[in-house]
């Protein structure tokens, strides 16, 4: 019995070839996307099997302050002195590790290398099992040892056998190589994550960083991706873990940073690391990956069921015939079931040749190393293909069989006012969708134009970036490139400093108007940089002036002095509540020492400055002073005149070969520095309209499948009509009207759907578009829906309308 | 009131050339009722198509009124066949989503007509041909004769000058046929032109005079005796 439905179902698409064309790509199209979405969020969430006992490593995140004005709710660190005291204070913790990223200049006999080094405690061999082609995991113990990966070792000394040699940091501290371990797995955290892949090479002891950088460990400093590892004894209860890091936290972090800064601690299994990020920025990018795979593969289904529909409606006949010949309904529903089965394992074949395609491009193009791993998606592609055939099936099953044996026979078609509810509904939702789709994806679209937009502020073309300025001996040479830059004709500005736009930082400090007003202090953003960086970055002064050389006090050469000479935004002029910009030129205010003893330190406001967004895209316009200051400029920034011959670029490589020979120059345009961000933006924002391009495309082909529907039910009534002197026009608008219910209604739930998810998008940024753009994006996406899908069905109705109508009458 | 003059219409297929009608000439006058008869296939409905304006001939003219419908456009014709043509069918082509009243103010729907007027004119034909108790009913509800009632009331309700039936009565029993016979020849004598397709020689003669088609030509004319008085 069963082989015969499976005949007639194959039977019945070979029939119907093009009808099972569309069929079969369609559900092909939306399996494809759907297991792809799970796929790649599986593979996002499940890094880091590699190392034993994963289930037993876990890297402690802190939970924000609301407080805390940085724009991200956790983060995947913690403070550096956090980390002993918790290996003390919870017994149940074998092993530590924290890391702290630097970028050094390394070298070797040879050759001088620019490379980011990893700083950690020596237990991190012992936490992931690494894999060694040299050494063992006792590499760090030793203070001055190092851990080059394969992949580094070969970069720096043309091969692996290298144990025992010699890196110079800095070209002033020692370390020998002591391991050398197999190149980090791709899906592991220390490689991959969603959008910032960076590599380590090198693994240097944190100990050694105390000798090499001054660094100690505190409670004030921490940066993501610097991770705090623990590795368990035991399994314990999340829970429980999170309490006694939390007691710990309590008992020694200082009240003032827990209150404004880190509330409290969170541990995350390892395998979570890699996902992290998403975490932090608050942007459930993964999850929302899956659900667009879903809704894609609900349009896919509806649209299966509504072609299916309109296909057995040709077969009405068929069905009275079985019946007359004693088949039972629940022998029919069987067979047109099995047909359903049989199209979605089809579909669910060519899925799977298609992710066989997809899987590899996607990993060349984003340096991954996802699998097809058929044995652990078995029980997903069975679930799925069974439940996709099921509820696609189902109506048009239900609604073939259940007609009575005598229309049947007589060809006569279903009808009935229940089922064009249903099918209503199922335009309904695929409009929902589509809309949804669309508006996002116009709302992305416009929200980076204006991010693009909005970094046109500064001259993004014509500053070039330096990076790593903060080494020794390049910050004693500032003053001799700072004066050999502005000697070259076509170079007008230079500037030294913590930070440029677009590069996220999120260094603050607690102010307060007056002298030690505890209650009233407020978070200002603060940047150390010197008297070029105005001009560098065409930034304009609205009151007072900018720092100037001719004037000693406006530039801080002691550190141990209380006072500073500051330039604030105009944001900070009016939450310290000065009334004007001019009335704020030569006032005060105030911060709090950071350490018992000291005084008060006292800032001179000598200029404000326009509020700009330096911080970038996806932060909100806050407070922010300028401070002239050595400390650590780890940036180094040319304003080049307008109009200046490319070789200004190599003339500019020249002068700092002529000053810095030891040391490779970092450059970058600061267009390059805001296109890297841009483009995770851009991407997110293809990667939509990929995902509501083809949800469109199978709801519009599902539409066309309903209209030949609709068109073969109605043919004999539109004859009528035409008879009684309809003409062309009221009848295609007759058949779109037909749509226009469930449409209206499609937009009524899309819009506040799109509206509500939108604004969480939007309130990603500090510089967002504006209400009055966001709902009529929506609504243009609402048309756009409609107009395609309106196109789709005019065709079909314009034929039918065309028709002659003595064909239609004696249509029976 | 139409005229068809040397009016031939061949249907061309790949490898067959049908001829449907060939050479047919036609006048009929207002007020008349006239029947056409013969065999299946001798290209009745073929005419009544042309005559209704659905179809359009390959050769010759049609001049319905004043107008040469063959220099008419669609849109044209579709004002010319509301304004003046009522149809009726042998299977009644009633709507079975709608009911009586809706199928029958369908033919209103296209006309410009308020709707208060609507409800007037369509109440006044469902007396007409009483159908009133069944205004509210589904067509699959009613019977035969009452479905065809349905039909002729549509028919004429937009004040339609010619009615074509293509035949009306093909479907009813003979007790129901003659009750639609009865209905068609009373409009006809409130002036009403009627053209009429039918298989059976009793109901032909209801009409003054049938026009006899054999392979698309007309082969005679007979006009009937209790209708000279008119003829004179």
């Amino acid at each position: 019995m069963f082989q015969n439905y499976i005949k007639i179902a194959l039977r019945a698409l070979i029939a119907n070839k093009l009808y099972a064309l569309i069929n079969v790509l369609g559900l092909a199209i939306g399996l494809t996307i759907f297991l792809f979405g799970g796929m790649l969020a599986n593979y996002e969430k499940d890094h880091d099997t590699v190392w034993q006992d994963n289930d037993l490593i876990y890297y402690v995140g802190s939970t924000m302050s609301p407080n805390a004005t940085i724009g991200i709710k956790q983060m995947d660190t913690t403070y550096s002195a956090l980390g002993p005291l918790i290996k003390e204070g919870v017994p149940e913790v074998e092993y530590m590790a924290r890391t702290i990223r630097r970028e050094y200049l390394v070298s070797t006999d040879d050759n001088n290398f620019n490379e980011p080094v990893r700083f950690a405690d020596a237990d991190l061999l012992r936490i992931f099992s690494f894999d060694y082609i040299e050494g063992d995991a006792t590499a760090l113990d030793d203070p001055e040892g190092a851990v080059l990966t394969r992949e580094q070792a070969i970069k720096m000394f043309g091969r692996t056998d290298v144990r025992g040699e010699v890196l110079e940091l800095n070209h002033e501290h020692q370390f020998r190589v002591q391991a050398v371990i197999e190149n980090l797995p791709l899906d592991s955290h220390f490689r991959s994550n969603m959008i910032l892949g960076e590599d380590f090479g090198i693994y240097m002891p944190l100990k050694a960083l105390e000798q090499v950088a001054g660094w100690e460990a505190n409670y004030y400093n921490t940066s993501g991706g610097n991770y705090v590892y623990l590795k368990l004894r035991a399994p314990m209860p999340l829970a429980e873990l999170n309490n006694k890091l939390n007691t710990v936290h309590l008992a020694n972090t200082p009240q003032e940073q827990i209150d404004n800064f880190m509330a409290g601690l969170y541990a995350k299994n390892i395998k979570q690391a890699n996902a992290g990020i998403w975490d932090m920025i608050g942007m459930p990018v993964i999850e929302s990956i899956q659900i667009l795979g879903l809704l894609v593969l609900i349009i896919a289904i509806v649209n299966y069921t509504n072609l299916a529909t309109a296909q057995s409606l040709g077969r009405t006949r068929e069905v009275g015939i079985r019946k007359a010949l004693g088949a039972s309904r629940g022998q029919l529903m069987s067979q047109f079931l099995t047909e359903s089965l049989t199209i979605t394992a089809i579909s669910m074949i060519i899925a799977l040749a298609l992710i066989e395609v997809i899987v590899p491009m996607f990993n060349d193009a984003m340096g991954k190393v996802m699998t097809v791993d058929y044995i652990s998606l078995l029980p997903t592609l069975l679930l799925s293909t069974i439940l996709v055939g099921l509820v696609s099936g189902a109506y048009p099953s239900y609604l073939i069989t259940k007609t009575n044996t005598i229309y049947a026979l007589k060809g006569t078609s279903v009808k009935g006012s229940k089922g064009s509810f249903i099918r209503s509904m199922m335009i309904g939702v695929q409009f929902m969708l589509s809309i949804f789709m669309l508006g996002m994806v116009l709302i992305m679209y416009f929200q980076n134009d204006k991010v693009k937009d909005s970094s046109l502020i500064f001259p993004k073309d014509e500053v070039l970036v330096l990076r790593e300025m903060n080494k020794q001996a390049i910050v004693d040479r500032q003053e001799i490139l700072r004066n050999e830059l502005l000697n070259h004709p076509h170079i007008s500005a230079v500037s030294f400093a913590t930070q440029v736009p677009f590069e996220q930082s999120n260094s603050s400090t607690s102010i307060s108007r007056n002298e030690g007003e505890e209650q009233a202090k407020f978070q200002t953003n603060r940047m150390f940089t010197d008297d070029g960086f105005i001009p560098t970055f065409d930034i304009q002064v609205l009151a007072g002036e900018n720092f100037s050389r001719d004037n000693s006090s406006h530039y801080q050469s002691d550190l141990e002095a209380r006072s500073a000479s500051v330039l604030i935004n105009e944001l900070l002029r009016e939450q310290l509540g000065f009334a004007s910009n001019e009335e704020a030129i030569g006032q005060s205010y105030y911060a709090m020492p950071n350490e018992e003893g000291l005084e008060t330190f006292r800032y001179d406001i000598i200029g404000v400055i326009e509020t700009q967004n330096i911080l970038g895209l996806h932060n909100q316009v806050r407070p922010f002073m300028l401070q002239w200051r050595e400390f650590d400029h780890y940036f180094g920034s040319i304003r080049i005149a307008q109009g200046a011959p490319a070789s200004v670029v190599s003339d500019i490589e020249t002068i700092w070969q002529r000053v810095n020979p030891d040391y490779p120059i970092e450059h970058q345009f600061l267009s390059d520095i805001f296109d890297g961000i841009y483009n995770v933006f851009r991407t997110m924002n293809g990667v939509l309209a990929g995902f509501a391009g083809v949800a469109l495309t199978l709801a519009l082909i599902g539409l066309f499948g309903l209209a030949a529907y609709m068109a073969r039910t109605r043919t004999k009534e539109i004859g009528i009509r035409k008879v009684l002197g309809a003409n062309e026009a009221q009848l295609v608008k007759m058949m779109l009207w037909q749509f226009s219910k469930p449409v209206m209604w499609a937009i009524l739930i899309a819009i506040p759907l799109a509206y509500l998810a939108s604004g969480a998008y939007l309130n990603f940024f500090a510089d967002r578009i504006e209400f009055s753009l966001q709902v009529p994006l929506i609504i243009i996406g609402g048309v756009t829906a409609v107009a395609l899908s309106w196109s789709v069905i005019a065709l079909h109705a314009l034929k039918v309308a065309r028709s002659n109508p003595v064909r239609a009458l004696h249509y029976e | 009131m139409l005229k068809l003059h040397n009016l031939s219409k061949i249907y061309q297929t790949d490898e067959v050339e049908t001829v449907a009608l060939n050479n047919v000439n036609i006048e009929i006058e207002r007020g008349e009722f006239v029947s056409i008869m013969g065999p299946s296939g001798c290209g009745k409905s073929t005419l009544l198509n042309i005559i209704g304006m659905l179809d359009s001939p390959s050769e010759g003219h049609y001049y319905f009124a004043d107008h040469d419908v063959a220099r008419l456009k669609e849109k044209q014709l579709s004002d010319i066949r509301k304004q003046n043509i009522g149809f009726i069918f042998q299977n009644f082509n009633l709507i079975d989503e709608l009911s009586v009243q809706d199928n029958i103010e369908l033919a209103l729907l296209y006309h410009d007509i308020k709707a208060s007027e609507r409800k007037e004119r369509v109440a006044a034909v469902m007396d007409k041909v009483g159908i009133a108790h069944r205004a509210k009913h589904m067509p699959s509800q009613l019977s035969g004769g009452q479905q065809q009632r349905v039909a002729v009331a549509r028919a004429v309700v937009g004040d339609q000058a010619l009615i074509l039936a293509d035949e009306p009565t093909g479907n009813l029993d003979s007790a129901h046929g003659q009750e639609v016979m009865e209905m068609l020849q009373s409009l006809n004598e409130e002036g009403t032109t009627i053209i009429m397709v039918t298989h059976s020689p009793s109901h032909a003669d209801y009409a003054h005079r049938t026009i006899n088609l054999f392979d698309g030509q007309v082969v005679t004319e007979n006009v009937h005796v209790a209708d000279l008085a008119y003829a004179n």
